[in-house]
């Protein structure tokens, strides 16, 4: 109770002010932070478990092997970077459609004082609304990571896996 | 309590309540973020003077071929002395300096979430560096690089007490740096002024808390591999030793997982001096706030994945290069987006050049010329050409003087007036930054040629007739001349602080809210605190970039007491008004007593380490005796609604901090057990020789299991007001948790495996003992719970300390879950 008391006084001291993030309650807070973490832990997880494997598979002990010490190996790795990219996919996708959903928030006064701040690139220039800001950093985020999980897994298909 | 005008606050109350007294007394308790700040500052320059006239001495060594002036073995001490000192000593601290000074001011607030712990982290960092620098009159300087690789640093290959030194030094800084990052990522999430949500920080709050986070996870690889080397060096471990079981690669694997993140740890924040500060002199917002932001954040994450990159010719199969090779380039795309930021906002705005300024356009110069060559060395086939040359010298320097060093230097000019009230001389900075420049280009961009002509890293002197000889001579005479900027550097700081032009509040006309306090500022920071309605609350005037306007004249006072707000993560909204420690000599007590035992482990002598351990007790014990600070003292009628004062809520600042040293902690067991499967992988051995017995092990996991049960069903109790169901699950827990470590002791009596026969045994007896510790740990703040319940502390509204103890607990039960599957467990399964 007292939380939400505090909120609607911030909103209201925001005579001035305003919420920092109106469009809150059009989002789930889960997809936010979905959009935002998924691309990186599918990334991390492609990479941590796809260097074990690579690594352990050619090098078992404490000699090099010549081929890997199963046939199956670049198989397994394609399969966690399928994870990885489905991961990457889906938060790209989610946080794209939070940052359609939350297209309006806190822009409506942009530009009015300043041409160079215009509405068109307000989300840029000053990230107003904390909900849309989390969105488009999920976009963001999501489109570097997918870059290096596809990078990753086109290594799987061009690199001989063994040999030094 | 009613809004108030700033000009009609009584700030006598507030100076009353805020600062700290005059004298020794103020000098050993102050907790005042502004005051460790600067210690901070000032301290790492120190050591960045130390660490270059080291690089003088070496440098004046090479400048001609055959010179012997330093001798093998000093010249080994050097480059390891001028490395730990650079990196540790000086690049990570003076840019937690920067962010202890000015957070709690760009942030609305009176001081950081936790005063106390942020001198313990500066004192700590003190200690760690005499300790250091006590190697150097015994003549035992670390002798292995910064990097400190095994075998050489193994004991049979360097049996002095340089490498003791090393480790013990890092063991410190890792508990001040830990707790450091901590108290930030708190104090980012708990202490903002109301309305400064997420998408209103200034980009060097993203680059220090994108640190901290990185810290919290990467600092226990090297705690955990300073440990490991600690105990192969003097208690007879294997974990290095290929001979029996351990391997050298663990030691390189545990160190560049620290140690690249580690890179962008020393460079993010100061990006963002650069993306706060260029804007300022552009006199405009910074061009893309968001992309910058979000690139700081991903090349934060991104240099976890890079580690490798530092190991390319150690035999490491190709395709597993080839992932660290690719993520070393594509981790560019980030930073060029800073870069493109950087320019556009230079493009777009109206630019003006005082010192400030050139140094941050020089920064920008550096830092591409540095990401190039990380480029090239990123190619893995063009790495094996390069490696250990005077190349990879070229691309590091680059980096470090380029974004760390100049972006500093800049930092320093910028909030100079800030912390002084005073303006450093303009015309002294031109000849500061030409001289820099074109010393550290003089010095470094040679090596690049040097490293292609084939001139190895760390050769104490060279034969004549290689082609190495001019280069030589430029880079030396390139390093004199930076070290002269250094010293005009200093002159002008000296002059200045006295003599400067009066600078007022807002000199630069910035759009940050730290320049709309006085300069210097006064000890509470704010006499009202502000509510924030943009990025840039001094700007909104003239960009009317959002819907909203910030207030900064009037608003609440909180006075009562060393008073702020509690806000929520996201949002900032108001959830309590925090009651602040007052100063103390604990922190400093706790520092001191920790390089009590430092010195104790190192010279062997164990009752000096005990007397260090009983300081710690003691003075932990003093720290933490229930004052105001930690009282749940009713509520208040604030501008905000009615808000409790004190520690309070399910989310407590408190919370955040236990949340942090449980992550931190999570992340060190992790390293060591992954240390456990890296080494099983690698024995050409049965691993372990004699498959432990599940029986104990098994009823000991039911009984700590079974404490974290009754420790839950407590905590519920009092969550619904049941005191005396608290009392009995906090002692049930208590009880159990003392039967499973005396389990742990019957079971390490029947147990055949020694510490010191092989690499197995060291890790088991190292894991499950860890793991002990933190049991024992544990009980003690249980037990803690425990009096405080009988007493009658805790209510229904008031159980922080009783939240955050038993989640401590479950950790430690759920570390046990996996010590038990991959010690006792898994060897079933081979």
């Amino acid at each position: 109770m007292a939380h939400a008391e505090a909120t609607d006084r911030l909103d209201r001291a925001s005579s001035e002010a305003g919420h920092p993030a109106p469009a809150r309650g059009n989002v789930a807070l889960w997809t936010l932070w979905f959009g935002f973490l998924g691309a990186p832990v599918g990334w991390s997880l492609q990479a941590l478990a796809n260097t074990a494997i690579a690594s352990h598979g050619c090098y078992p002990g404490l000699y090099p092997l010549h081929s890997p010490i199963t046939g199956g190996m670049r198989g397994i790795l394609f399969v966690i970077s399928v994870v990885a990219i489905a991961l990457g996919v889906a938060a790209l996708g989610m946080s794209f459609s939070t940052w359609r959903r939350t297209n309006d928030e806190h822009q409506e006064k942009s530009g009015e004082v300043s041409r160079r701040h215009n509405r068109s690139t307000a989300a840029l220039e000053t990230g107003e609304g904390r909900t849309r800001f989390m969105a488009l950093s999920g976009v963001l985020t999501s489109i570097v990571f997918l870059i290096v999980i596809i990078a990753h897994t086109a290594a799987v298909f061009v690199m001989t896996p063994c040999g030094i | 309590m009613a809004a108030t005008a700033v000009e009609r606050v009584d700030t006598v109350q507030l100076r009353e309540t805020w600062e700290t007294p005059r004298g020794w007394r103020g000098t050993l308790s102050s907790v005042d973020h502004k005051t460790i700040g600067l210690r901070y500052l000032v301290t790492s320059i120190l050591f960045l003077v130390i660490g270059g006239i080291e690089a003088l001495l070496m440098r004046s060594q090479l400048a001609v071929s055959g010179e012997h002036m330093l001798s093998a073995n000093l010249y080994d001490q050097m480059f390891s002395m001028h490395g730990v000192t650079m990196i540790f000593l000086y690049a990570a601290p003076v840019l937690s300096g920067f962010s202890n000074y000015l957070w709690p001011l760009m942030l609305g607030s009176r001081d950081m979430a936790y005063p106390r712990l942020n001198a313990l982290s500066y004192w700590t960092y003190l200690v760690s560096g005499i300790f250091l620098y006590t190697s150097l009159p015994l003549g035992a300087m670390p002798n292995a690089g910064w990097f400190d690789y095994v075998p050489f640093a193994s004991r049979a290959f360097n049996p002095g007490l340089n490498i003791d030194f090393y480790a013990l030094t890092l063991l410190l800084l890792a508990v001040s740096t830990t707790v450091g990052s901590i108290n930030f990522i708190t104090t980012l999430f708990k202490t903002r002024a109301p309305g400064m949500s997420l998408n209103r920080l200034p980009i060097i709050v993203w680059g220090t808390l994108t640190a901290s986070i990185a810290n919290i996870f990467a600092l226990p690889a090297l705690s955990a591999a300073a440990i490991m080397l600690f105990l192969d060096r003097r208690y007879g471990a294997h974990f290095f030793d290929a001979a029996a079981g351990g391997h050298p690669m663990l030691w390189q694997h545990l160190f560049w997982i620290f140690g690249h993140p580690w890179v962008y740890i020393i460079v993010l924040p100061a990006m963002g001096i650069v993306s706060d500060a260029l804007p300022t002199f552009c006199r405009r917002p910074l061009v893309g706030y968001t992309f910058v932001a979000l690139a700081t954040v991903t090349t934060g994450v991104l240099g976890f994945g890079v580690w490798i990159h530092h190991m390319f010719a150690t035999g490491i199969p190709p395709m597993a290069l080839a992932f660290f090779g690719g993520v070393s380039i594509f981790i560019t795309i980030p930073s060029a987006v800073a870069v493109f930021s950087w320019l556009a906002t230079l493009w777009y705005g109206r630019p003006w050049y005082p010192a400030a300024m050139k140094f941050m356009l020089g920064f920008i110069v550096l830092f591409v010329i540095g990401g190039v060559s990380g480029v090239m060395t990123a190619a893995v086939p063009f790495d094996f050409q390069l490696t250990d040359t005077y190349f990879v010298v070229a691309h590091l320097h680059y980096v470090l003087v380029g974004i760390n060093v100049f972006p500093v230097i800049a930092g320093i000019y910028y909030w100079f007036p800030k912390f002084t009230g005073r303006l450093m001389d303009e015309r002294l900075g031109t000849w500061n930054f030409w001289t820099m420049f074109i010393g550290a280009n003089l010095v470094f961009f040679p090596m690049h040629i040097l490293g292609m002509l084939g001139m190895p890293r760390r050769i104490y002197t060279y034969p004549a007739g290689l082609g190495w000889d001019v280069y030589n001579l430029i880079e030396t005479v390139g390093a004199y001349l930076f070290a002269l900027g250094v010293v005009i550097f200093a002159w002008n700081v000296w002059k200045s602080r006295r003599g400067g032009a009066p600078a007022g509040a807002n000199p630069w006309d910035a759009g940050t809210l730290e320049w709309s306090t006085s300069s210097p500022p006064p000890p509470y920071n704010f006499a009202v605190l502000p509510t924030i309605g943009s990025r840039h609350p001094l700007w909104e005037d003239r960009l009317g970039e959002g819907s909203a306007t910030s207030t900064i004249t009037r608003g609440p006072v909180l006075a009562d007491g060393r008073e702020t707000f509690a806000t929520s993560p996201l949002d900032a909204e108001p959830r309590a008004v925090m009651r602040m420690p007052e100063d103390s000599y604990a922190p400093l007590a706790v520092a001191v007593s920790c390089g009590v035992i430092a010195y104790g482990l190192l010279f062997n002598l164990w009752w000096l380490a005990v007397i260090g351990v009983v300081g710690v007790a003691v003075s932990a014990i003093a720290w933490l005796w229930p004052d105001a600070a930690t009282q749940f003292l009713g509520t208040m009628n604030t501008e905000f609604g009615e808000l409790p004062v004190g520690a309070s809520g399910r989310r407590s600042v408190g919370w955040w901090g236990m949340a942090g040293v449980v992550t931190t902690e999570a992340c060190f067991f992790a390293y060591l057990l992954f240390s456990y499967f890296y080494l099983a992988s690698m024995s050409m051995n049965p691993w372990p020789a004699n498959v432990p017995k599940l029986g104990l092990p098994l009823i000991n996991t039911g009984i700590l299991l079974l404490s974290s049960v009754v420790a839950w069903w407590g905590t519920r109790g009092i969550e619904r007001g049941n005191a005396g169901r608290l009392r009995f699950g906090i002692a049930g827990a208590l009880v159990l948790g003392i039967l499973f470590l005396v389990l742990q002791g019957v079971e390490y009596s029947r147990e055949k495996l020694s510490f010191t026969h092989d690499a197995y045994g060291s890790l088991f007896y190292t894991i499950t003992g860890f793991h002990g510790a933190h049991v024992f740990v544990g009980l003690i703040m249980l037990a803690v719970v425990l009096v405080r319940a009988l007493r009658g502390h805790f209510g229904e509204a008031r159980h922080e300390a009783v939240t955050n103890a038993t989640f401590y607990w479950h950790f430690v039960d759920a570390v046990w879950l996996a010590v038990f599957t991959s010690l006792y467990i898994t060897p079933h399964l081979r």
